[in-house]
C-alpha cells in the first residue's frame, strides 16, 4: 500500500467568554489507496471541548488520534466498511482542554475516495 | 377577447405544453428503484463484522475495544506497531467477509440514491443546506467523479447535531 501524507492544519480556538462553537472544518482528501494525515490544535477553557473528526469515505473507515498525553500510541476507531460515501464521525475527547494532534485515515483500497474534516466544539 | 387576454391565454397553452412535455420525456427516463432497508443495509459491513474483526483482533493481541452502540471498535496502536496492526486488521476483515471494494452495481447505486434522498429531506426539514438532488441518471454518472452528497455542507461541527435531528445519517446498525 502507498502511504501518501500531506499535512493540513486546522486550528480552532476558544476563548473563555465564547459560547458559541468556533473552528475551521478544514477537509484533507484522499484518493487511490492514500492516507489522510492532519493535524489539530484545539485550545480550550474550563469546561472544555470536543474533538473529534467526521470524513466522507467509502472503503474501510479509520480514524485515529494521538496526543500529547498519548505519546506516539494512536487510538485508532475503525468505524466500517462501505461501498458507498458515508458520513462518518467519532468524538475522541469531550470535556478536555489540551492541545492535541489528530492523525485520520480514510479510505484504503483501490478505488476509494474521500474526505476529512476536524471539529472542535466548545463546551 | 382583450389582447392581454389573448397574450395571457397563449402564455398559459404554452406552459401547458412545457409540463406535458416534461412529464412525457420523464418517462423516457430511468427513476431510480424503489430500494428496501435490506438493501441499503447491504452497503455496509454488519455490525456482527465489525464485532468479529474486533474479536479477532483481541485474539491477535490487540485490545480493541467493541462499541456496540457504533458497531465501531478503538484499539491502540503503538506508533511503530501500525503496519502490523494493519496487517492483522485486513486478515481479520478478510476471516469476517468484509470486502467492500469494487464499483457499485444498480442495485446499490438505487439503494444509494434511495437513503441519501432521505438524508437530503430531512436536512433541508431542518434548515440546513442541502445540494440540488440530481436525477437518478446523473446520480449514477456523477458517483465516482463529483458525487452528490447531501450531507457535504454542513459543517463539521455540526455533523453531531445533524445526526440528532436526522438519525437517517447514521448508518445502519443491523
Amino acid at each position: 500500500m502507498t502511504n501518501i501524507k500531506s499535512k493540513v492544519a486546522a486550528v480552532c480556538a476558544a476563548a473563555m467568554l465564547v459560547l458559541a462553537a468556533v473552528g475551521t472544518a478544514q477537509t484533507a482528501t484522499a484518493a487511490d489507496n492514500k492516507w489522510i494525515t492532519g493535524s489539530i490544535s484545539c485550545y480550550g477553557n474550563a469546561n472544555g471541548l470536543n474533538i473529534g473528526t467526521e470524513s466522507t469515505a467509502k472503503g474501510r473507515v479509520a480514524h485515529a488520534i494521538g496526543g500529547e498525553n498519548t505519546g506516539a500510541v494512536f487510538l485508532r476507531a475503525e468505524l466500517g466498511s462501505t461501498v458507498t460515501y458515508v458520513p462518518w464521525g467519532w468524538t475522541f475527547w469531550r470535556a478536555k482542554a489540551m492541545n492535541y494532534y489528530v492523525f485520520a485515515e480514510g479510505s484504503l483500497g483501490k478505488i476509494e475516495n474521500g474526505s476529512l474534516r476536524r471539529f472542535c466544539t466548545v463546551l | 377577447m382583450t389582447m392581454k387576454q389573448s397574450a395571457i391565454k397563449r402564455s398559459v397553452l404554452v406552459l401547458v405544453s412545457v409540463v406535458a412535455a416534461s412529464l412525457f420525456l420523464s418517462g423516457c427516463t430511468q427513476d431510480a428503484p424503489d430500494a428496501t432497508s435490506e438493501q441499503i443495509d447491504s452497503l455496509f459491513s454488519s455490525k456482527e463484522q465489525q464485532e468479529e474483526v474486533a474479536a479477532c483482533l483481541n485474539e491477535a493481541g490487540w485490545d480493541s475495544k467493541f462499541d456496540d452502540d457504533t458497531g465501531s471498535f478503538t484499539t491502540s496502536v503503538p506508533e511503530e506497531q501500525a503496519d502490523k496492526y494493519d496487517a492483522d486488521y485486513e486478515v481479520c476483515a478478510e476471516e469476517a467477509g468484509i470486502n467492500m471494494s469494487g464499483t457499485l452495481d444498480e442495485e446499490q447505486y438505487a439503494a444509494a440514491y434511495t437513503w441519501y434522498e432521505m438524508i437530503g429531506t430531512c436536512l433541508d426539514d431542518h434548515g440546513y443546506s442541502v445540494p440540488t438532488k440530481p436525477s437518478y441518471e446523473t446520480f449514477k454518472s456523477t458517483y465516482e467523479t463529483d458525487p452528490w452528497i447531501p450531507w457535504i455542507e454542513v459543517p463539521a461541527e455540526q455533523m453531531n447535531k445533524a445526526r440528532d435531528d436526522c438519525p437517517e445519517l447514521a448508518r445502519p446498525q443491523s
